[in-house]
């Protein structure tokens, strides 16, 4: 069975693409465009993995990270960090997002999609079949 | 609320700095849409890859534009009497391939005046079209998934006739307008209300008002809320 993954992207061209990149590679993507919409999404199909931008309209990335991770089912998810904001300018230790559950973290601009879709394929990989 | 002098002087060098950061955006779409293309050995579909780059240079364009107008010494910005009509027109032309995108309906709203305006036509024009493209990929990213709809509207008002993009969703008010002014150079999201990213194109539609003697203010059309310019009717051809 395919994996769930979900897609947090407020730019509905991204969104666009890399859904279509991760779908050619045999993964159901479901799209949210903020924060809000991530939680109703997980909560209606739990994913077995999220793709995050940080910079959201309203609640950012990381008010989304601390409300999804409070939730039991949601904390061994993997996620994937997919930002324009690089990690470097990016004020949250490494520590801090391993506290998280950020197992990734990717800048747009150097990361190829088929980086992506390698990292995603791989954290897939490495879950439990429970997932 | 009047945008306070000494913020605009510093305004073109802040603004360029959010508008690098925003740049990047339509430009990785770009790349990231050749991308696709070569991974899923699919090249009929490059319109993504000519639609963002286009984008970016409209960003560009409408900074340079904005740049050359503030540089211009005062009265030596050629003002010349137009239907306001036009411009909404023009503006909502130039916008409607990307609000089809974005899943945005644009209405155009001119029921209320079409008296002339004395501005600058490539001015105006520009400003609307560079806040307009601000707001519709805001609602497109506050959205719901649902047909969303931007007004572009004039009415009249104690201060002249006001022209402007109005929406129902988020609403923006002076005092914001005025803090992601002081923002500008310190925060990537301004205006977190209606920008997901820098929201250079309302920066810069109001550098562009400036050089008319106007600026971008929070104003409400009808129960809509949204962003306006206040423009001096031309007396004189009113007389005529």
């Amino acid at each position: 069975m395919a994996s769930v993954i979900l897609l947090i992207e407020p730019n509905k061209l991204f969104a666009q693409n890399t859904k279509r990149a991760l779908v050619a590679n045999g993964h159901t993507v479901n799209v949210a465009t903020s924060a809000q919409a991530a939680i109703a999404s997980a909560d209606e199909q739990m994913p077995a993995l999220v793709v995050l931008e940080i910079e959201l309209a309203k609640h950012n990335g990381i008010e989304f990270l601390y409300e999804f991770r409070s939730y039991a089912d949601w904390q061994n998810i993997p996620v994937i960090i997919y930002s324009h904001l690089p990690e470097s300018r990016f004020k949250l230790m490494p520590k801090q997002l391993k506290l998280l559950g950020v197992d990734h973290y990717f800048d747009k601009a150097k990361t190829s999609l088929k980086e992506l879709v390698l990292a995603v394929a791989s954290e897939l990989e490495d879950e439990p079949t429970s997932h | 609320m009047a945008i306070e002098q000494n913020q605009n002087d510093k305004l073109p060098q802040r603004l360029l700095a959010l508008l690098a950061e925003e740049l990047k955006v339509p430009l990785e779409l770009a790349v990231k849409s050749l991308e696709l293309a070569e991974l899923t050995n699919d090249i009929s579909d490059l319109t993504g890859a000519r639609f963002n780059t286009e984008s970016a240079l409209a960003l560009v364009d409408h900074y340079a534009l904005a740049l050359q107008l503030a540089n211009l010494d005062e009265g030596m910005l050629a003002l010349e009497p137009l239907a306001i009509t036009r411009a909404m027109r023009e503006a909502a032309n130039e916008l409607a391939p990307l609000a089809k995108t974005y899943g945005v309906e644009i209405q155009l709203d001119q029921s209320t005046s079409n008296l002339p305006v004395l501005v600058n036509q490539k001015a105006l024009t520009t400003a609307l079209a560079s806040a307009g493209r601000c707001v519709i990929e805001a609602l497109a990213a506050n959205g719901t998934g649902k047909q969303l709809t931007l007004k572009l509207a004039s009415h009249s008002s104690r201060f002249g006739l006001v022209a402007g993009w109005y929406w129902q969703a988020e609403k923006i008010t002076s005092s914001v307008l005025f803090k992601g002014k002081e923002l500008l150079a310190t925060s990537r999201q301004p205006l977190p209300t209606i920008g997901v990213n820098g929201a250079s194109g309302v920066f810069v539609a109001d550098m562009l008002l400036a050089a008319m003697g106007s600026h971008l203010f929070a104003s409400r059309h009808h129960n809509w809320t949204g962003l306006a310019a206040s423009l001096q009717t031309s007396a004189q051809l009113a007389l005529v």
